[in-house]
């Protein structure tokens, strides 16, 4: 069974997910699969029924960054940048689902996405920046 | 103008937002060859032969490697030991209850010396001294504990 990981990367070219782990741990191959978040790694391509987004359709690819991204960049959210992808389309969803949530949702919304280098407090207040929750 | 004293945004961060940033694991190139690693089915084992003829045969394939052409050590600091291919034992496995290598007591006795025996290397291994459960995180021969 085929990982929907494999095809994104392989056969679609689509290169920004990252096989981080290949089993479900670490986050880096987040995408979306309607309006929920699937560790693509995981997801034989069988069962993506539902349409699937991946980190390079979060922003048009000329156009400007989505919110997310901007605040990532602005809060100094990224470092070697290999779970970002995951990040971005987590945050984005999480915030679809909770435009307003607190530091705990977020927190708790990225238990999935694991990030080597942050230190996840900058991911955490760029996800509260771009929900409009700008911390002083 | 000078970037001292200002905030700025990282210059590589635009397209590691967007995806768009080539990783190692993300070149690709013309004739690229893929590599499929192929795991042992048991987590201890002592490695008798590894008949590659099969995989070599296959079409497409170019080369198939073992550890015996990777000699050495490719690890470092805490893993020092670690060889790239399984060498002489399968013993990579990371378990929640690590399967216990035998304790001193009921450890086989060495069969009549003969040349090309040796122990299983995890009785070699420097780390594995201890009898009791190791502490979870720990490097035991048999992966880290958790
Ligand atoms: S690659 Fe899918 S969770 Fe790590
Ligand atoms: S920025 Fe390196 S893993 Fe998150």
């Amino acid at each position: 069974m085929t990982p929907l990981l494999d095809v994104l990367r392989d056969r679609l070219g689509l290169r920004g997910a990252k096989a981080g782990c290949g089993e479900g741990r670490c986050g880096a191959c987040t995408v979306r699969l309607g309006d929920r978040t699937v560790a693509s790694c995981l997801l034989p391509t069988v069962l993506a029924t539902e349409p699937v987004t991946t980190v390079e359709g979060i922003a048009p690819p000329d156009g400007p960054l989505h919110p997310v991204q901007d605040a990532l960049l602005e809060h100094g959210g990224v470092q070697c940048g290999a779970c970002i992808p995951g990040m971005v389309v987590s945050i984005c969803t999480l915030l679809e689902s909770d435009p307003d949530p607190d530091e705990a949702t977020v927190r708790a919304g990225l238990t999935g996405n694991i990030c080597r280098c942050t230190g996840y407090q900058k991911i955490v207040e760029a996800a509260l920046a771009a929900a409009g929750k700008d911390q002083p | 103008m000078s970037a001292i004293g200002r905030r700025v945004r990282r210059s590589d961060g635009d397209a590691k937002v967007r995806g768009t940033a080539v990783y190692g694991m993300d070149h690709t190139e013309p004739g690229m060859l893929h590599a499929a690693v192929r795991r042992a089915e048991v987590p201890a084992a002592r490695i008798v032969r590894v008949d590659t003829t099969e995989a070599a045969a296959m079409p497409g394939v170019r080369a198939v490697a073992t550890a015996a052409d990777a000699p050495g050590r490719s690890g470092m600091l805490v893993v020092k030991d670690q060889t790239v291919f399984a060498a002489g034992d399968v013993r990579y496995v990371a378990s929640r209850s690590p399967p216990s290598p035998p304790t001193r007591r009921s450890r086989p006795r060495p069969p009549p010396p003969r040349s090309g025996w040796s122990w299983p290397s995890w009785n070699r291994c420097s780390t594995w001294r201890r009898r009791s459960t190791p502490a979870p995180g720990t490097c035991t021969p048999t992966g880290r504990t958790t």
